[in-house]
C-alpha cells in the first residue's frame, strides 16, 4: 500500500515536474517596448580614416629591385602573353630562371659572361671584381650581382637580348625526344612520374651527366618546394620557344656544350592531366556529403516545427458564459494588513 | 685650481678617445634570416656557406671527441650529421643557389638561415613537398616571432 501510494506521489511529482517546465518555457518573453524620447537605431555608415587607394601591383622593375621572383616571372609572362613590350627584361628574365632552376644557379660560367660581355658595354669591368675561382680553375661569376646589373640597364632602355640560359634548349630538346619516345612505345602509361620523382633522384641524374658536361636545368616551376604559392602550382608555365627567339648577339650556335639532357619536369603534356582524376571523386564525395547534410538539417527543422505545434496550447473557447458577479452592498474597503510593531509584539 | 680643471678636461677627452678607438673595432654579425643573407655580396654567400659546412662538421665531431666515442651524445651528433650535415651532400656552390632560390620569394626572408638551411638540405633528398610546406609555414611563424623580438 505504502509502495504504491508513493510510486503515485512520485508519479505526480514527474508528471507536475514536466507540466511546469513546460508551460514555463510556453510562457511569452515580455515584449520590450521601446522608450519614448530615444531616437530608433539607424543604420550608421563607417567612414574609413584614410582614403581608399586602388593598390597597384609592382611593376617589374619593383619586383626585381625586390628579389620577388614569383612576381617578376608571372608580371613577365602576363605582359608578355598580351604582347606588351618586355623586351628589356627578356635576358634579366632568362638569367633569373636559370638562378632559380640550375642547381649551381648562383653563379654562371665563362661563357654565359662572355655573351654578356659582348652585348653590353661596361659589364666585364664591372664582373671581374666579382669573379670567383674554384679549386679547378674554372671562373665563376655571380648571378645575384649581375641580376643588379642587368635590371639597372632595362631600366636605362639598354637591354640587348642574350641569349642565357640555352641548356634550356637541350632541356627542351630531350623533352621532345622523351615524348617521342612515349609516343612510339605501346601501351606505355603516362608519364606522370616527374613530380613523384624524387628531388635526390634527380640530382642522381644531374651528377651522373655533370662528368661529360656541366649541372643542367633542374625543375624550374614545379619542383622548387619554397615556390609553391597556387598560382605558380596551377599555371604550369609551357616552355618558351628560346630556341626560336631572335638572338642578335650571340654569335656561338645556340647548343653548347654546357647544356645536358635533364630530368625535364617542366613537361607541360603531364601536369594538367592530374587535375582531372584527383578532382572528380572529390567532388562527388562532396556532393554526396552536402545532399546528407542538407536533409539531416531538414529533417530537424521538420522535427523543431512538429515540436512547437505540439506545444502551443490551443485557445480554449469559454464553454459557458459566466453570470457577472453580483455588485457587493457595500463598497469594499481595502484593508492593508495589520502590522504589529515591534514593540508591540515584544509587549504582547 | 686651473691646472686641475685643465687635467681633468684633457682626461675625459682622453678617455673619450680610448672609448672611441675600442668602438670602432671592427666586427662582422653573421647573417641570421633572408633579410641580412640577401644584402651579402655573392662571394661573401660563398664563403659564408663553406665556413658554415666546415663548422657544423667540427662541432658534430667536438661532440664525439667530448662526449666518447660510445656515448648517446655521440651516436645523437652521427644522426644529426647525417640528417642536417650539409657536408658530403652539397657543396657551397650549391648551398648558396639554394639559399638564393629559397630566399627569392619574399615571405621566405624572415626565416632564420638554420632553418633555411635544414628545409633546403630536406628539399634536396627527396621530401614530400606538403611536409616541405608546412616546415616553411613553421619557420615563417617562427621566424616572425623572432623578428618581433627585441634583440639583447
Amino acid at each position: 500500500m505504502r509502495i504504491k501510494s508513493a510510486l503515485i506521489v512520485l508519479l505526480i511529482a514527474v508528471a507536475s515536474t514536466g507540466t511546469v517546465s513546460v508551460t514555463g518555457q510556453e510562457e511569452p518573453m515580455p515584449r520590450v517596448i521601446p522608450v519614448a524620447g530615444f531616437a530608433p537605431d539607424v543604420a550608421t555608415v563607417a567612414l574609413v580614416v584614410e582614403p581608399v587607394r586602388d593598390v597597384q601591383p609592382p611593376t617589374l622593375s619593383e619586383a626585381a629591385r625586390n628579389n620577388d621572383f614569383v612576381t617578376f616571372d608571372a608580371l613577365f609572362r602576363a605582359a608578355k602573353e598580351r604582347g606588351e613590350p618586355v623586351a628589356a627584361y627578356e635576358t634579366l628574365h632568362e638569367l633569373w630562371v636559370y638562378s632559380v632552376s640550375d642547381p649551381i644557379g648562383a653563379f654562371y660560367g665563362a661563357e654565359t659572361r662572355d655573351r654578356l660581355a659582348r652585348a653590353y658595354p661596361g659589364y666585364a669591368a664591372f664582373i671581374e671584381d666579382l669573379r670567383v675561382v674554384d679549386d679547378r680553375g674554372n671562373a665563376y661569376y655571380p648571378t645575384s650581382e649581375t641580376r643588379a646589373f642587368l635590371l639597372s640597364r632595362a631600366n636605362d632602355g639598354i637591354a640587348p637580348r642574350v641569349m642565357i640560359a640555352s641548356n634550356r634548349v637541350a632541356a627542351e630538346t630531350h623533352i621532345a625526344e622523351s615524348r617521342e619516345r612515349t609516343a612510339e612505345t605501346p601501351n606505355s602509361a603516362p608519364v606522370r612520374t616527374q613530380p613523384a620523382k624524387s628531388h635526390a633522384a634527380q640530382r642522381a641524374v644531374a651528377k651522373t651527366t655533370a662528368v661529360v658536361s656541366a649541372p643542367v636545368v633542374a625543375s624550374p616551376i614545379v619542383a622548387p618546394p619554397v615556390v609553391a604559392e597556387p598560382v605558380a602550382s596551377a599555371t604550369v608555365p609551357t616552355p618558351q620557344p628560346v630556341a626560336a627567339a631572335p638572338a642578335p648577339v650571340v654569335s656561338t650556335p645556340v647548343v653548347n656544350s654546357e647544356a645536358a639532357p635533364s630530368s625535364a619536369p617542366e613537361n607541360p603534356a603531364v601536369v594538367p592531366a592530374s587535375p582531372v582524376e584527383t578532382t572528380a571523386p572529390i567532388a562527388r564525395q562532396n556532393v554526396f556529403r552536402s545532399r546528407g547534410i542538407l536533409l539531416l538539417v531538414m529533417g530537424l527543422v521538420g522535427i523543431g516545427l512538429l515540436a512547437v505545434m505540439l506545444r502551443t496550447p490551443r485557445e480554449s473557447t469559454p464553454m459557458s458564459i459566466m453570470p457577472p458577479a453580483a455588485p457587493p452592498e457595500k463598497p469594499v474597503v481595502p484593508v492593508e494588513p495589520l502590522h504589529r510593531s515591534d514593540s508591540a509584539r515584544k509587549t504582547g | 685650481m686651473k691646472k686641475l680643471v685643465l687635467g681633468l678636461v684633457l682626461l675625459s677627452f682622453a678617455t673619450a678617445g680610448f672609448a672611441q678607438q675600442r668602438q670602432a673595432a671592427p666586427e662582422l654579425t653573421p647573417p641570421d634570416n633572408g633579410e641580412q643573407w640577401l644584402k651579402l655580396s655573392s662571394t661573401e654567400k660563398l664563403f659564408w656557406a663553406i665556413g658554415y659546412s666546415q663548422g657544423y662538421r667540427e662541432a658534430l665531431e667536438k661532440v664525439d671527441v667530448t662526449a666518447g666515442p660510445a656515448s648517446p651524445c655521440a651516436s645523437l651528433a652521427v644522426r644529426t650529421e647525417r640528417q642536417t650535415s650539409t657536408s658530403g651532400k652539397v657543396s657551397g656552390f650549391e648551398l648558396v643557389s639554394g639559399l638564393e632560390r629559397f630566399y627569392s620569394e619574399p615571405a621566405n626572408t624572415v626565416i632564420p638561415i638554420g632553418s633555411a638551411i635544414r628545409i633546403y638540405l630536406l628539399q634536396a633528398s627527396g621530401k614530400d613537398q606538403t611536409t616541405i610546406q608546412e616546415l616553411i609555414d613553421t619557420a615563417r611563424v617562427l621566424g616572425q616571432q623572432a623578428a618581433a623580438r627585441p634583440r639583447p
